[in-house]
């Protein structure tokens, strides 16, 4: 080989090195020190609505990314999904390739747009009887520097879930045997819940209608229908008042239950959620 | 004027200012303006790559002691390749991947293709090397 090609092959690769360094110190020095930053809303900064119309509840909120390192972030990909202490699915939110420029500040808006009538009952049940942690994991994925960086979030936040029929319980005698009732559908059962949910159904068995009103606006009323050997069926409407939709939700369902060979049978059927505004 | 003449090489100066001078200053510079940013990990930082980038320059500086194309200065340059790649994985933190916070939230970064861009230079670093030592050696060979 000649001494001039020599001197290009020498170039090429002094070019390389140089920029192979200036990137390490330049990029990664900026990304180790907040360069990048992520806010994510904290609980009080998500809005609420409902459209009675479509029967959806939306979520409105957004997120910032701050990008003051030397390039693009890139195909940003989110994924959030908020799972219940019991391990249920109540929400998954996906977004895909989105993008911040250099030295730019960008907010993302999240509409979660949930169908009411998607949600399963039981799902409702969990939220309405049980005080639980819900989980909010976040994972996001995205590219920096040409694709040469990979980044990745994985974080789970827990926040503490009140339910709002379980603080209720204790101002009327019946209220643990139907929460009880109603909540065995979901909930893991122990052999505390068992008595609960044994007497509850025995009770329920017998009466033709129960109605429970609260003053901040709970209501619940059972009815029961005809008895088919050991089992029995049962028309339920709870109302839920949420300030935070100024209004109600009301959850319509009928059911078949009774004690068969000592242990409680529950089929849930025709289930209508159903919202009405103040 | 020949080569063993010399009493500091150029290549020693620049190694001198681009692994030790100019990367301490940055981290002395980021340790003041961010105070709140965890010492640990740039301490550690200067742990390993000052000693290395020290390594760079005494290479720097013994192998303009031998022509170029005597097997020592080969063994030299190659030499300081390796001690390169060292480095640059001493500044990255050692690892393929390293964790940091983003905002309250902790975040990782996957280094994996930048290390192949790293060893991708590094193998034409060495082909260079390689090359230039067998021009030269025939010189050499020629000569004597």
């Amino acid at each position: 080989m000649n001494k001039e090609k020599l001197r290009l092959i020498r170039i090429a690769a002094i070019t390389m090195s140089v920029m192979l360094g200036t990137l390490t110190m330049c990029n990664l020095l900026t990304v180790m020190t907040h360069g990048i930053e992520l806010e994510i809303p904290d609980e009080g900064q998500y809005t609420w609505a409902i459209d009675p119309v479509d029967m959806k509840m939306i979520i409105m909120s957004e997120f910032t990314v701050k990008n003051h390192g030397a390039y693009d972030i890139e195909n940003i990909d989110i994924n959030a999904r908020i799972i219940t202490g019991q391990g249920k699915e109540l929400l998954n939110y996906e977004e895909k390739d989105l993008a911040v420029s250099s030295g730019s500040d960008k907010k993302f808006d999240i509409i979660l747009d949930i169908s009411l009538n998607d949600i399963e009952l039981e799902n409702w049940l969990t939220l309405l009887y049980m005080d639980t942690t819900l989980s909010l994991v976040v994972d996001i994925d995205a590219e920096y520097m040409f694709g040469l960086i990979h980044l990745t979030v994985d974080e789970t936040l827990d926040r503490d879930w009140i339910a709002p029929l379980s603080s209720y319980a204790p101002e009327h005698d019946i209220m643990p045997w139907i929460l009880g009732a109603f909540g065995s559908y979901s909930m893991a059962i122990d052999q505390q819940i068992w008595d609960i949910q044994k007497t509850a159904v025995e009770y329920l068995m017998e009466v033709d209608e129960f109605y429970y009103a609260s003053e901040d606006g709970y209501e619940i009323l059972v009815t029961g229908q005809n008895s088919s050997g050991e089992l029995r069926e049962l028309e339920c409407a709870i109302t839920i008042p949420v300030d935070a939709l100024s209004g109600n939700i009301m959850l319509e369902y009928s059911m078949t239950f009774g004690i068969v060979n000592d242990i409680v049978v529950i089929n849930v059927q025709e289930v209508k959620v159903v919202y009405a505004s103040n | 004027m020949p080569a063993t003449d010399r009493r500091i090489s150029i290549k020693a100066i620049i190694a001198l200012l681009f692994y030790l001078i100019i990367p301490l200053t940055a981290i002395f510079i980021i340790i003041a303006t961010y105070p709140e940013l965890s010492k640990e990990r740039f301490v550690t930082m200067v742990y390993w790559f000052v000693p290395l980038a020290i390594i760079l320059v005494l290479i720097s500086q013994a192998s303009i002691r031998y022509p170029k194309g005597h097997n020592m200065t080969f063994f030299l340059d190659i030499t300081y390749v390796v001690f390169t790649v060292l480095w640059l994985f001493a500044f990255i933190g050692g690892g393929l991947s390293i964790t940091q916070s983003w905002g309250e939230y902790e975040f990782t970064l996957h280094l994996w293709k930048y290390v192949v861009v790293i060893l991708f230079v590094a193998v034409f670093n060495m082909i260079y090397y390689t090359l230039e030592w067998k021009t030269y050696r025939k010189e050499i060979n020629q000569a004597s």
